[in-house]
């Protein structure tokens, strides 16, 4: 992996602006970043970065196996108990999952450590698909990067197919999102382009505005019953509305499937440590009710603790709640939002992200079904990636 | 290669924009009428209006929603608005106030649906999915309204207090503010 400069198109923001993809700067700093661009081998690609998140899937659905059913364990999850029965069952009838997003700390040298696995409302979908290639094409055209140049990228293929095996022929699919967040809606509406694809109908609904009819089943606001639900709304928020008891009975199918709650939680980073010690590419992680425990004492007298510890909140999103401390106990760096601050936290071996020209990457592998299919990078100056971070094309080197 | 080219997608950034993905309904224009004898005041003749007001009489029995108190009933319908069952004894139904019909499109004949009294004033459709504002009037709704059916209710369990209509229920719980939900 190396950082090559030289690589900004002269017209890439009248094509951004063409393209409606109008967050390309926010709060005044530049989102979209493609400056420069991580160059990769084929063979890094694949066995660093692709194979291992395959890998680190079926991983993540072995741990959701261990963990449905077992009340004890999905309560130490977060999981509400009254929605036990609904997240468990999902797992059990084999629900089909759609897609996530891996969190990995790479620095080109040793494996690739998995710091979180968003597996349930990943955002950035577009940046990903779409205007990555798009700066693909256009940086190969104009010889900035070299002519034979390939990108791990068919995400938007591969959700197309995907929702072409999830949902019947001609299935009608809501989608929706909170209301008035610009990026959420460039997700929800580069999904719906994906199930346009898949020959599917799509319609939009905000969370808000979901209702239950007499019969008890989901609809939209112009009371048309929703058969199918991708919801860019997390379950850990979703389990906790309100109206939440009538999901298991609405008849709906969501997207992702109830199980995902298992999943999209950073407790489950500590399951995974749990079954599968030592693995290259974990990093070791335990609920902090666990510290202390023999297998606690076993990764410390390995070393792993020894470039310091990061607190999370078992939910949290874009860094809120992170924490970071050195060996020593110093904090390194501390995120100020608070607002998942009152779920549990898991303490992770702090695996430092590589500083490559000021900036600190992470490595977002993107999982359509079972499958990585591709790679989206984002980097912020901060050791804690945010959502002020900034999207950084990708290419392999021919 | 690692890659497939995406189709160009252009985002349009606000709601409407998945309208465009095809939930575009045709449009019927509908009539409602609170009896059989104002419907054949209008243009259309007695006999239809008779077998029209027929059809929504039977999708009423067949469809509207049960409740297994008076004031669990009163509570979505409005006081007054509530019968008793008369194949089943305690369970309670709203009253049928009028009926909407329309033509079918490609001119199959008619079809109308029993409307009932909707909480807060107004009436609806017994799946509620359709709603008026009076029971006169013109207007057009998209053509399936017309030809779906609602569930069959005769024989269905009652509802409860605890099962009958919310809505705005989601979305109250989200944690992350100002930046949208995901990630």
């Amino acid at each position: 992996m190396r950082k090559v400069e030289g690589t900004e198109r002269p017209d890439w923001q009248a094509r951004a602006e063409e393209a409606g993809f109008t967050f390309h700067s926010m709060h005044g700093e530049p989102y979209w970043d493609e400056t420069s661009a991580y160059a990769f081998t084929l063979d890094e690609i694949e066995t660093r970065l692709e194979d291992p998140s395959t890998e680190l899937h079926a991983m993540a659905r072995e741990a959701a196996a261990r963990v449905a059913g077992d009340e004890a364990r999905m309560a130490r999850l977060g999981i509400p108990e009254a929605h036990m029965a609904f997240v468990a069952d999902s797992w059990e009838a084999g629900e089909a999952e759609l897609y996530g997003r891996m969190d990995l700390a790479y620095d080109g040298e040793g494996p690739a450590k998995l710091l979180e696995y968003n597996a349930d409302t990943p955002t950035s979908l577009y940046e990903a698909g779409h205007f990555q290639w798009d700066w693909l094409e256009g940086a190969r055209a104009a010889g900035l990067i070299p002519e034979g140049s390939d990108q791990l990228n068919r995400l938007q293929e591969a959700l197309a197919e995907r929702l072409a095996e999830i949902c019947g022929p001609g299935e009608q699919v809501h989608f929706a999102a909170v209301a008035g967040a610009a990026e959420d809606y460039a997700t929800v509406e580069t999904m719906a382009y994906a199930a346009r694809d898949a020959g599917l109908g799509a319609h939009y609904v905000d969370i808000g505005a979901v209702g239950i009819d007499p019969s008890g089943r989901l609809v939209d606001e112009e009371a048309r019953v929703i058969g199918t639900l991708f919801k860019l709304y997390p379950w850990e928020d979703f389990l906790r509305d309100e109206a939440a008891d009538a999901l298991a009975a609405s008849g709906t199918r969501f997207l992702e499937p109830p199980w995902k709650a298992l999943v999209s939680n950073k407790a489950l980073l500590a399951v995974l440590w749990e079954m599968f010690e030592g693995h290259p590419n974990l990093l070791p992680t335990f609920l902090e009710a666990d510290a202390g425990s023999p297998a606690w004492d076993r990764a410390h007298a390995a070393g792993h603790f020894a470039r310091g510890t990061v607190r999370k909140p078992i939910f949290s999103r874009e860094g809120a709640g992170v924490r970071i401390e050195g060996a020593d106990g110093a904090v390194l760096e501390a995120s100020a939002n608070a607002a998942y601050d009152a779920h549990p936290t898991v303490v992770q071996a702090h695996a430092p992200l590589p500083e490559m020209g000021g900036f600190r990457p992470v490595m977002g592998t993107w999982i359509v079904g079972e499958t990585c299919v591709a790679l989206g990078i984002r980097e912020d100056r901060s050791r804690i990636t945010q959502d002020l971070s900034r999207f950084k094309p990708h290419y392999i080197e021919p | 290669m690692k890659a497939s080219a995406p189709r160009r997608i252009i985002l349009l950034g606000a709601a409407s924009a998945l309208a465009l993905a095809g939930c575009q309904e045709d449009r019927t224009d509908v009539v409602i009428f609170d009896d059989p004898e104002s419907c054949a005041s209008s243009e259309y003749g007695s006999e239809l209006c008779e077998e029209q007001y027929a059809e929504a009489l039977a999708e009423h029995d067949e469809t509207a929603p049960r409740y297994d108190a008076r004031e669990v009933c009163e509570a979505e319908h409005g006081e007054g608005a509530c019968i008793e069952d008369e194949s089943r004894p305690s369970i309670f139904m709203p009253l049928m106030a009028g009926f909407l019909m329309g033509q079918l499109l490609g001119g199959r004949g008619f079809a109308s649906r029993a409307m009932v009294p909707a909480a807060g004033g107004g009436f609806a459709t017994t799946d509620g999915s359709t709603r008026a504002g009076s029971l006169s009037g013109r207007g057009s709704v998209g053509a399936s309204a017309l030809t779906s059916k609602a569930a069959s209710t005769r024989n269905a369990a009652p509802l409860t207090r605890s099962t009958v209509a919310r809505s705005g229920g989601f979305g109250a719980a989200r944690t992350s503010g100002g930046f949208g939900a995901g990630g």
